[in-house]
């Protein structure tokens, strides 16, 4: 099972690209949450007609274009409690992390919606399942961490560009296969599709006991060899900065020559060519990143977002 | 409520190409099936060698793994060491087309593939490669599965050959017939069988996971009746891509999509059954399969598949024969 490496989830890329800031419009921080409820809401309901919508709406699951009430709108069960927003006023997008269920089975739903004047124009979602195309299970219950709902004290914040530098050097921590330079907290803990793969004595492999600085001072993601079309949101208010993503594995590093001078044999998947979608969240507290939060599933090698241009 | 259903990974799975960029147009005959089956063997060769400057490849060729497009050196070219001993080759002169499915490993692990190459000047100008991975770790693969099927390799007499468009509407009616769940949509040869990723999945009582009318034991036309394949939503494009006149076979590429939302099927004479849940989520499935077609019934199948997040656009555009 691909669970082993939940820890090598966490990747690598270049590519700093924001969402366009200039877009800001009339649906503030509360319209926008507003706007994220709502579509849970008709989610649940399966009744994509409750929507405010633009009048021109593209709508992706895991990179592919769906009509609005394709996809998981035709499978929901229910809204699980899990769920965050990450609200990004000066882009007019609404992030959203949100636990579901579908076929009996738990799942984890990430969205990104744009609606700078509260109707709905882009819905980019990621669905991760507990399927045999999914590399981690879905955990039964899973609390939302503080950190991704609280405001940031007086002080704490960085500002919208340098919060978004400090969350994407953990990509170029991965993509370089070093810790230098990445503003890891004391604290950072690291979840993924809700299993805890930094500072776990209980997941059952060494490098998932470490915490986040320990991680990746070890080199071990050469593995990981791209990290692309990083995307970003950012909700000033709490310090969150959501990136959406690639980790493409070329299944070329069989083994990886750590700093301690020894070697990790990098297990199957890893060693085909495959690459993972996620969305993932990074609380930004004085420059230092203290949460890390992904979503993610496996998706076939060098697959697009669907929202960058074609090569 | 009986559930039947958790058989089918292998259910899972099903169903073909031509000219992305406008693909399948009818090449001139420059290079006949000897010549077609030497450059797919030279292909081959520079793979196990992780060598694509060693392939007939054109300067402009596109080539995708999986329905994304990836660099000669990428992907499979990277990983590949070194080829099995299953090979199943056909070739189409006329479309300038060859096709074959491959056992090989990676990294040591075995894997089938199904590797089409539309060849322009004895150039390859095209390659789309759909490949079953993880030999070991799924279930439903099997990579060394030879010999070749004789049916598929019978030279037919001139009299019973069929023209190319009659043999692709004899095999289109059997992706009519999954859509439907009814066999009478297709044409079926008494003695039909289909493997898929290097399995037998008709007639094979053997395969177990399946029982009633859902089992593997059953034929290619019972299954069908039977309702097990209801969860397929549709199947498009069905992109036919090679066609062999002299032995009846057809060749494509098929997108399976499936919707999830199909909870329960009504089997004839046993009832409701309830889907499994690998049933009840959105997904594609990415199909290269090959059709004998034998007394106008389609005889043989083979076929590798794999799946793909739902709705997965294939890269490729255009069909033989329509």
């Amino acid at each position: 099972m691909k669970t082993i490496l939940a820890w090598a989830v966490a990747l690598v890329a270049p590519a700093l690209f924001a969402l366009p800031a200039a877009a800001k419009g009339s649906c503030d921080r509360a319209c926008l949450k507003q706007v994220g409820e709502a579509y849970l809401q008709a989610l649940a309901a399966k009744d994509p007609k409750r929507l405010p919508l633009a009048a021109t709406v593209r709508f992706t699951e895991n990179g592919s274009e769906l009509a609005l009430g394709d996809g998981l709108w035709g499978t929901i069960e229910g809204l699980g409690d899990y769920r965050f927003f990450v609200i990004d006023t000066a882009s007019g997008n609404v992030g959203l992390f949100q636990s579901v269920t579908e076929a009996g089975h738990n799942a984890f739903l990430g969205v990104r919606l744009k609606a700078p004047d509260g109707k709905i124009s882009e819905v980019e979602t990621l669905v991760a399942r507990s399927d045999p195309s999914s590399s981690f299970g879905g955990s039964p219950k899973l609390d939302v961490r503080p950190a991704f709902t609280t405001s940031l004290p007086a002080g704490h914040g960085s500002g919208r560009d340098a919060t978004i530098r400090a969350a994407d050097s953990y990509f170029v921590g991965l993509d370089e296969a070093t810790d230098k330079g990445v503003p890891f907290g004391d604290r950072c803990v690291r979840r993924e599709n809700g299993m805890q793969t930094t500072s776990n004595p209980e997941f059952g492999n060494d490098m998932a006991k470490l915490n986040c600085q320990q991680q990746f001072a070890t080199g071990f993601s050469t593995f990981i060899t791209g990290l692309r079309d990083r995307r970003w949101i950012v909700d000033e208010q709490t310090g969150v900065a959501m990136a959406i993503l690639f980790f493409d594995h070329a299944g070329t590093v069989k083994q990886v020559k750590l700093a301690d001078g020894t070697t990790m044999e990098v297990p199957y998947p890893f060693t085909h060519p495959y690459s993972f979608e996620l969305f993932e969240a990074f609380k930004i507290d004085s420059g230092k990143i203290e949460e890390v939060e992904a979503l993610l599933t496996s998706v076939p090698y060098g697959m697009k977002s669907g929202w960058t241009g074609q090569p | 409520m009986a559930r039947i259903y958790r058989v089918a990974p292998w259910l899972a799975l099903l169903l073909l190409a031509a000219a992305p960029q406008g693909v399948v147009a009818q090449a001139p005959a420059q290079c006949d099936q000897d010549c077609l089956n030497d450059i797919m063997q030279r292909y081959l060769d520079a793979l196990a060698k992780r060598a694509p400057a060693d392939a007939p490849l054109a300067a402009d060729v596109v080539a995708t793994e999986n329905e994304q497009l990836v660099a000669p050196g990428d992907g499979l070219w990277g990983t590949i060491t070194g080829l099995g001993s299953y090979r199943h080759v056909f070739a189409d002169p006329t479309a300038g087309s060859v096709g074959a499915f491959v056992a090989l490993k990676e990294q040591g692990v075995g894997a089938l593939a199904t590797i089409r190459l539309q060849v322009t000047d004895r150039r390859i100008t095209q390659v789309e490669t759909i490949i079953a991975r993880g030999e070991g770790t799924s279930p439903f693969l099997r990579s060394e599965y030879g010999p070749v099927k004789p049916a598929f390799q019978e030279i037919v007499p001139s009299a019973k050959r069929l023209g190319r468009s009659d043999l692709i509407r004899i095999t289109d009616g059997y992706f009519n017939a999954i859509e439907q769940s009814r066999s009478s949509a297709a044409r079926f040869h008494k003695d039909c069988n289909r493997t898929e990723n290097g399995i037998q999945t008709t007639n094979n009582p053997q395969l177990g996971g399946g029982s009633g009318e859902a089992s593997p034991a059953r034929g290619c036309a019972s299954q069908i009746d039977a309702g097990v394949f209801s969860y397929i939503t549709q199947i498009s494009p069905r992109r036919y891509l090679l066609v062999d006149e002299s032995r009846n076979l057809v060749f494509g590429v098929f997108m399976f999509r499936h919707e999830g939302r199909l909870t329960e099927v009504n089997v004839p004479g046993r009832g409701k059954v309830e889907m499994i849940p690998a049933a009840k989520r959105p997904f594609n499935v990415v199909v290269g399969e090959l059709f004998r077609i034998e007394d106008g019934q389609i005889r043989e199948i083979e076929a590798v598949m794999t799946e793909l997040p739902y709705r997965t656009p294939t890269h490729w555009k255009g069909t033989l024969g329509q």
